[in-house]
């Protein structure tokens, strides 16, 4: 089982390279905000996946839940300061 | 490899693929909308698959319940999340690329 | 589960009804709203905690007791918790149904990944619908956004703005399927007037927001405070569970305005806790150098606490866990607070004045698209 977590690992990694793309090249600044938060969630499950790889899953699930967290909080802020400055 | 382990296994490469296509989808798209179609949709099924194929990996114990919480937590802020940031580019006036071929 | 509490915690209210009828209505109001919500945090807490001795259960009374005082107006707040024993199953026979259409709107849209990008025909579509209940309006706004190729934009005056990545996706939509199911889900409520005079007044705006934000802050705080309080077991500890408090208060800030946040943490009481943190965690540091050892050498406490000396280190390392915890919180939110106001409160409207029928006619879409 091991190895299949570590082969899954490898292949979000390779998932976040499309996404990282899209956040260095834009067009927009949002474009870029929703590839990071797409890159969150993606690393919210590398997490998970790495706590049950080096078998301390509590303390990896407390992190990825604090990821989940600030993920979400960064989208909001995000969209708020867009919406205050009334331009992109 | 019991069957416990099958489903996990299943549902786990459903969420890859899931992942895979919100990350194309998120290069392919034409503009900003739909590009968020492909994060905000895929991405939160696949983190609900992945996490509960885990949670079904791991048995039940009090850490499966945290991975459920987890996914439940995704699956309520993720299209709030993308709600929010569409209505900020709706008022920003970003304008939606449309399909020169199908307009009347 | 939860009338028995009610009615425990309603007698004193009760008494006073002949005196303050209106008071005591509304403080009869509050009490149920916070015993609710004291057992929903503490069954949260129980669920994360999974260590079930008597220190771990008082310190978990404590911590619900704590945020559900502070924040009993946010959980329950419109919801008619009357209703919610007849709404909870009926959402419990919608989810299925929802997950179902989730995973076919994912096939959907896979295959439009795979496909020529000629195939997609994006728009907008206004859709009014027939919803008022302001928890009934949120669900659907979210399973709209989950569901086949759409994406709700805005929500004003009970009409949606959707944006839909196809025109076969906009007519299943408009079908309006999904709508009576919810409709049926919050049948009793679901067409109560209530949000048009008090409750939507001050939500009218940003609703979807303000009510899943309003929803996970009290439970974001319940998480910060269990970081705090496990910091020998788990990763966590007064650092991190600070900053997980402080960001639950810039989420109320970030939904709800700065201004209303600022009333409620004012900067007298961040300045207050943030130079109490540090006194807590210098006073135990202090305390165990008067006693004869070194500085934060929490065996000394022993000689103070006579507890026996596993106890006594655990003791003084929740204590200073503690105080870390407040120092950092109330610090990271003052540092919010300043940058975010850069030293002086906006004006009061402060909130965003477009709105979507001004966006729609500033040519935000051209004319050919609203109509597929």
């Amino acid at each position: 089982m091991d190895s299949f977590f570590l082969g899954t690992c490898l292949f979000l990694c390779l998932m976040i390279l499309p996404c990282l793309y899209r956040a260095i090249v834009g067009p927009t600044v949002i474009d870029r905000m929703i590839a990071v938060g797409a890159i969150g969630t993606k690393t919210l499950v590398i997490l998970i996946l790495m706590g049950f790889l080096y078998e301390r899953v509590a303390m990896f699930i407390d992190i990825s839940m604090v990821y989940a967290i600030l993920n979400f909080l960064g989208t909001l802020a995000a969209a708020r300061y867009f919406e205050m400055e009334g331009e992109i | 490899m019991n069957i416990a382990d099958t489903i996990a296994v299943l549902f786990i490469c459903l969420g890859c693929f899931f992942f895979m296509t919100g990350a194309i989808g998120i290069l392919r798209f034409p503009d900003f909308y739909t590009r968020m179609h492909a994060t905000g949709k895929s991405d939160t099924l696949a983190v609900l698959l992945c996490l509960c194929g885990l949670a079904i990996h791991h048995g039940l114990c009090l850490d499966s319940f945290k991975l459920l919480l987890i996914a439940v937590f995704v699956f309520f802020a993720n299209p709030t999340g993308t709600h929010s940031i569409c209505r900020a580019a709706f008022r920003c006036g970003v304008k939606p690329w449309t399909n020169k071929e199908n307009t009347p | 589960m939860d009338n028995e509490n009610t009615t425990t915690s309603n007698k004193p209210c009760a008494h006073q009804t002949s005196y303050h009828p209106v008071f005591s209505q509304r403080r009869l109001e509050q009490a149920r709203h916070f015993s609710l919500s004291f057992i929903l945090l503490f069954l949260f807490w129980l669920l994360l905690s999974g260590h079930y001795d008597i220190f771990h259960i008082t310190i978990g009374i404590f911590c619900c007791l704590l945020v559900s005082y502070s924040s009993n107006d946010l959980l329950f707040v419109h919801v008619g918790a009357g209703d919610s024993h007849l709404i909870i199953p009926r959402l419990l026979t919608y989810i299925p149904w929802h997950l179902y259409q989730i995973i076919i709107s994912n096939i959907y849209l896979a295959k439009l990944v795979f496909s020529p990008i000629s195939r997609l025909n994006p728009h907008f579509v206004p859709y009014k619908t027939k919803l008022t209940n302001g928890l009934a309006l949120v669900t659907y706004a979210n399973s709209i956004t989950l569901t086949p190729g759409t994406i709700t934009i805005d929500l004003n005056d009970n009409t949606f703005y959707v944006h839909a990545i196809d025109s076969k996706v906009a007519d299943d939509l408009l079908t309006g399927e999904m709508e009576d199911r919810i409709e049926k889900v919050f049948q009793p409520v679901a067409h109560t007037q209530e949000r048009a005079s008090t409750m939507l007044a001050a939500e009218a705006d940003n609703l979807i927001v303000k009510t899943i934000v309003r929803v996970f802050t009290p439970f974001i705080q319940i998480y910060g405070l269990y970081v705090i309080a496990h910091g020998h077991y788990s990763p966590g500890g007064g650092f991190q569970g600070g900053v997980i408090l402080a960001a639950s208060i810039v989420l109320l800030a970030l939904a709800f305005g700065l201004r209303r946040t600022m009333s409620k943490a004012t900067e007298k009481l961040t300045t207050m806790l943030c130079s109490s943190g540090v006194f807590i965690y210098g006073g135990i540091g202090l305390l165990c150098l008067l006693l004869g050892g070194n500085f934060l050498d929490y065996e000394k406490l022993d000689l103070f606490l006579k507890v026996g000396i596993p106890q006594a280190r655990s003791l003084g390392i929740l204590g200073v866990e503690i105080g870390v915890g407040i120092a950092v919180m109330a610090c990271m939110t003052s540092i919010f607070f300043d940058i975010a106001t850069a030293g002086e409160l906006p004006d009061e409207p402060s909130e965003m004045v477009i709105k979507p029928e001004d966006a729609l006619s500033e040519d935000t879409i051209p004319e050919d698209t609203i109509d597929g």
